[in-house]
């Protein structure tokens, strides 16, 4: 217990995080300011709230900034610690390289949800004063639930690497690719593979197939299949006159997606960088 | 290889002949790939936390959370040997004005020397007051005053019946300093040379470099 009181004090207490944290705060603030149709005189009974285009715009920010906070928190909060030897000065007191592991990943998980807990909380009470209705509780549930599984994926990941890496220099530059393939570059990794590799062009359907398959091993293509799955739409590439992209209405079922498959999904993806990165602090050190 | 309470085993060995690796392996932050470390009688692998009870560890080259100030860290440390914040601050700052670094409680440790920081490497280590102190190379780049120091340190630690592994490719100061040493070369422990031994080799004008550069095949 210990260790956990004097990481988290720890992880409030770096700059970084308390950066990152205002920032994912501010960017809810300003989800708020345009979920209320800013210009707009809109009287209170015509006023609609569309979960989907909310769904939309959180995704496009907090895709982002969930996985650069992670990976951060991960870099500065352990790995960093770990390839200068920092570590080996917790580690050799009375406490098991698993719990300083399990302790630091906890603090970083802390740090996210809080600032998902903020952000979310001003997003809800911004629909409840201008739409005069709160998100639905499924709808909250399911936004802490994406980012909490990609938070957790990223944060994994970075601890698995600090594992596998042995100088600060490296782990930063797989930081950054990390960061790169899985986050920013992704959705154009699974078109470039569907229409390269597939020949998925001409037809949406076998697009969103082979798009929803890859997206189950990225945890930013996660957030995608969840989307997916609470839109029932997606945006499919066709190129049946011209290259163009097309939001289509689906049946998320049809392709996999099912309630079942993604809690599956979710919770590896919440669960398995992490185990591994335990793994390897037990047996290869 | 054994080291009795209140004794200091000296740890000689070539740079690169398994010393600094023993003594991480001996304090559990790396796991042997074969035997077992036994910190009276508790496995450092599989009885971890109880068997780092008893621990002190100073290494070579100390490194320390950078953004921390000395007593906060002693603070947390002092938090899994279940002393309380109250007391770890009391012995603490007595540690840090001991080891002349009572002045420098406000600075954050990424401006501490390396000197400084090995000197609090010995604080952390002592805070706890353990009975079996591993010291790797912690004569290693003092100077006179600090190696005179450090004696009469040994020396009080060794009358209040502590077990201590020293570390050194300074063989003249394990002479001086240690009870037995232990030889290693190549990661095998050659010989453990008693002190009788150690006394007759000195005693007619020979050299412990002579006998250990004898043993190792130099």
């Amino acid at each position: 217990m210990n260790t956990i009181f004097y990481d988290l004090r720890r992880t409030f207490r770096s700059r970084f995080v308390i950066v990152m944290m205002l920032i994912i705060i501010l960017s809810a603030a300003l989800i708020s300011y345009a979920l209320t149709n800013p210009g707009q005189n809109i009287p209170k009974s015509q006023r609609v709230l569309n979960v989907s285009t909310l769904f939309l715009i959180v995704n496009g920010i907090f895709s982002v900034l969930i996985p650069i906070m992670a990976i951060f928190e991960g870099y500065v909060a352990y790995g960093a610690d770990r390839a200068s030897g920092v570590l080996e000065s917790v580690i050799c007191r009375p406490v098991t390289k698993t719990g300083v592991l399990i302790s630091r990943f906890v603090a970083g998980m802390i740090a996210i949800i809080i600032a998902l807990a903020i952000a979310i909380a001003i997003i809800d009470a911004t629909a409840l004063s201008y739409y005069s209705k709160s998100l639905p509780l499924q709808d909250i549930a399911a936004l802490f639930w994406i980012y909490i599984v990609e938070g957790a994926a990223f944060l994994g990941l970075m601890y698995l690497f600090s594992h596998i890496l042995k100088s600060q220099t490296s782990l930063i530059g797989v930081a950054i690719a990390v960061f790169l393939v899985l986050d920013i570059l992704w959705t154009t990794i699974v078109t470039l593979v569907a229409f390269g590799v597939f020949n998925a062009g001409s037809s949406p359907s076998k697009f969103i197939s082979i798009e929803t398959v890859m997206d189950f091993i990225s945890p930013t293509g996660y957030e995608a299949n969840m989307l997916l799955y609470l839109t029932k739409e997606t945006t499919a590439f066709v190129r049946s006159s011209g290259l163009g992209a097309a939001t289509l209405s689906v049946n998320p079922a049809s392709y996999g997606v099912t309630l079942i498959s993604l809690a599956l999904i979710g919770i590896a993806w919440m669960v398995v960088p992490v185990l591994l990165a335990y793994m390897l602090a037990m047996k290869r050190d | 290889m054994n080291v009795n309470d209140g004794e200091v085993l000296g740890f000689a060995g070539l740079n690169g002949a398994g010393k600094t690796t023993t003594i991480r392996m001996a304090a559990g932050i790396i796991y042997p790939t074969s035997g077992t470390v036994l910190v009276d009688g508790k496995d450092i692998v599989k009885e971890k936390v109880q068997a780092s009870m008893n621990i002190g560890w100073v290494p070579e080259f100390p490194n320390f959370e950078p953004n921390a100030k000395p007593l906060t860290l002693l603070k947390y440390y002092a938090g899994f040997y279940g002393i309380r914040a109250d007391d770890a601050v009391r012995r603490g700052k007595e540690l840090l004005d001991m080891f002349d670094l009572g002045d420098e409680v406000n600075k954050k440790l990424k401006n501490y020397s390396q000197g400084m920081k090995k000197r609090f490497s010995l604080v952390a280590a002592l805070l706890p007051d353990p009975k079996n102190l591993l010291l790797d190379e912690t004569l290693n780049g003092l100077d006179p005053e600090g190696i005179r120091f450090m004696r009469k340190f040994l020396a009080d630690l060794r009358s209040k019946g502590k077990a201590i592994l020293l570390s050194s490719h300074i063989l003249t100061e394990l002479e001086n300093t240690a009870d037995r040493v232990a030889v290693i070369h190549k990661g095998k422990l050659l010989e453990i040379i008693e002190r009788e031994k150690l006394t007759s080799i000195t005693s007619d004008g020979g050299k412990l470099e002579d006998y250990f550069f004898k043993l190792i095949g130099g």
